[in-house]
């Protein structure tokens, strides 16, 4: 299992739906990654900004831990779980 | 009604949060901690790490020393807040005396039967396993002190009842260093009296448990036989409270709990006021045929925040109206109180209910200098006065 901090930006497609916000798919470094299971959700607070995480893995056993900030509506991909 | 303490221990909680998230580091030996530098140390370390000597508070360069193979994962705070937040809100619902005392443990005090103790506790656990997936180890006793010791006895996923017949005897062979408060240094002192077990410690003579507990020495051995807790130290025996007559007999809708509601702001706040705290919620009802009853349950919550005061009431009254067609008054009291000056871990951990404190504070100040008519909650307002408000 290896471990890599990253703090890219990607592009997620996600829905809203009862005051939740989910993500679908996320677009990074040209590759599609779908969203098959996710794991956890937790909020952070920078300040005056609260960031939300999601942990989610793909249709592998990668893992990958992506934020949503409210404030500049960009998506962030923080870590990723990479089996082997 | 003598009370019973369970205390719940989330399992190698930090770890086990990781492991939940990516179910390929499951089974696996995982460490928590600062991975960043070299000086960082291990927040929590799997089961299968701890097979290796790992442990809390390690230097991780240690613990990659002893199992290189292990999966190092940079810890994330929120992300463990927010797994006990819910477990925590879960605890609530099992019982109104919870004291969490860190971000993976808390103690719940119930003055019940023991059975109904023990069937609560056993629902609770499977519960957080089911809503957060992550397992906690539970112990109940009759005090906070074996209620600790039994959770430590059967990790992972331990259920540890040490009913109060049957001690010390059922906990003879223990180590003494298991029970909480006896450290490192305590536990090699006792060793150098050949003392190891608490069997031991109890057939040790005055003068050396003197010399290793000092003037604690009586208090442990009480405790550990099955005593009840001290009460936290009552400075007056009065109450404090307030009550409301309602100006026609209301049926327990939206206007009675938005009135209880008020009532605990005002009761909260008088506490504030007054630096004091209470170990006893009490509530009163008088029906329309003036019929009056009151219940009362001993708590150990925070009585000081009004959302918490609320949340004790509430179960309280809910009984209480089923006795009652239409009520005419309702109170809302603290009782047994004392000196609030101990210190809250609960505000520095979660952030919601430090933000409660500090919406508490901020209407505090309101209050101080405007009075208390001045600011209201939206939610005590009636319809037609909240169309007044937004007209003005």
């Amino acid at each position: 299992m290896r471990i890599e901090s990253l703090e890219e930006t990607i592009s997620v497609i996600g829905y809203f739906q009862n005051g939740g916000l989910k993500p679908i798919r996320f677009l990074w470094r040209g590759r599609t990654v779908p969203v098959k299971h996710l794991a956890s959700h937790w909020t952070s607070r920078e300040g005056r900004d609260l960031k939300h995480f999601y942990s989610v893995s793909d249709n592998g056993n990668d893992y990958y831990e992506i934020s949503f900030h409210p404030r500049t509506f960009k998506w962030m991909l923080n870590r990723v779980f990479l089996d082997g | 009604m003598d009370a019973v303490v369970v205390h719940i221990d989330m399992d190698a909680f930090f770890a086990s949060v990781e492991q939940r998230d990516v179910p390929s580091i499951r089974n696996r030996p995982v460490i928590v901690g600062e991975t960043r530098g070299n000086r960082g140390v291990v927040a929590t370390a799997s089961y299968e790490a701890r097979k290796y000597g790992i442990h809390a508070a390690m230097p991780m360069k240690t613990a990659e020393n002893l199992c290189s193979h292990a999966v190092f994962v940079q810890g994330s705070i929120d992300k463990y807040v927010d797994a006990s937040l819910s477990i925590f809100n879960l605890c609530l619902e099992y019982c109104a005396s919870v004291d969490i005392v860190s971000v993976d443990e808390a103690f719940l005090t119930y003055h019940d039967v023991w059975d109904s103790v023990t069937e609560k506790a056993t629902c609770l656990q499977k519960r957080i396993q089911g809503l957060t997936g992550l397992s906690a180890s539970v112990g109940i006793g009759p005090n906070r002190m074996l209620a600790k010791l039994a959770s430590s006895l059967n990790k992972p996923q331990g259920f540890t009842p040490l009913p109060e017949q049957g001690l010390p005897q059922s906990i003879a062979s223990v180590p003494v260093s298991e029970i909480s408060g006896i450290g490192t240094k305590t536990t090699a002192l006792f060793s150098t009296f050949g003392i190891h077990t608490i069997e031991e410690l109890f057939s040790a003579n005055g003068t050396i448990l003197d010399l290793c507990l000092g003037h604690r020495a009586h208090e442990f051995l009480r405790l550990l036989r099955g005593g009840q807790d001290p009460p936290p130290q009552r400075i007056k025996d009065h109450s404090l409270g307030h009550e409301f007559t309602f100006p026609h007999d209301v049926k327990p809708g939206r206007e009675f709990w938005v009135t209880v509601r008020r009532l605990c702001d005002q009761v909260s706040r008088r506490l504030r006021q007054q630096h004091l705290q209470g170990t006893v919620v009490r509530v009163k009802l008088r029906g329309n045929r003036f019929e009056t009853r009151s219940r009362e349950r001993a708590v150990t919550g925070d009585m000081q925040n009004p959302f918490m005061l609320y949340r004790m009431t509430e179960g309280l009254l809910c009984v209480l109206t089923t006795n009652f067609e239409r009520i005419r008054l309702v109170g809302v009291s603290a009782a047994g109180l004392y000196d609030a000056v101990q210190p809250d871990f609960t505000h520095l951990l979660f952030p919601g209910i430090h933000r409660e404190k500090k919406l508490i504070s901020a209407l505090d100040a309101v209050w101080d200098r405007y009075g208390e008519q001045s600011l209201i909650r939206g939610g005590f307002l009636r319809g037609s006065e909240k169309e007044l408000m937004s007209d003005e």
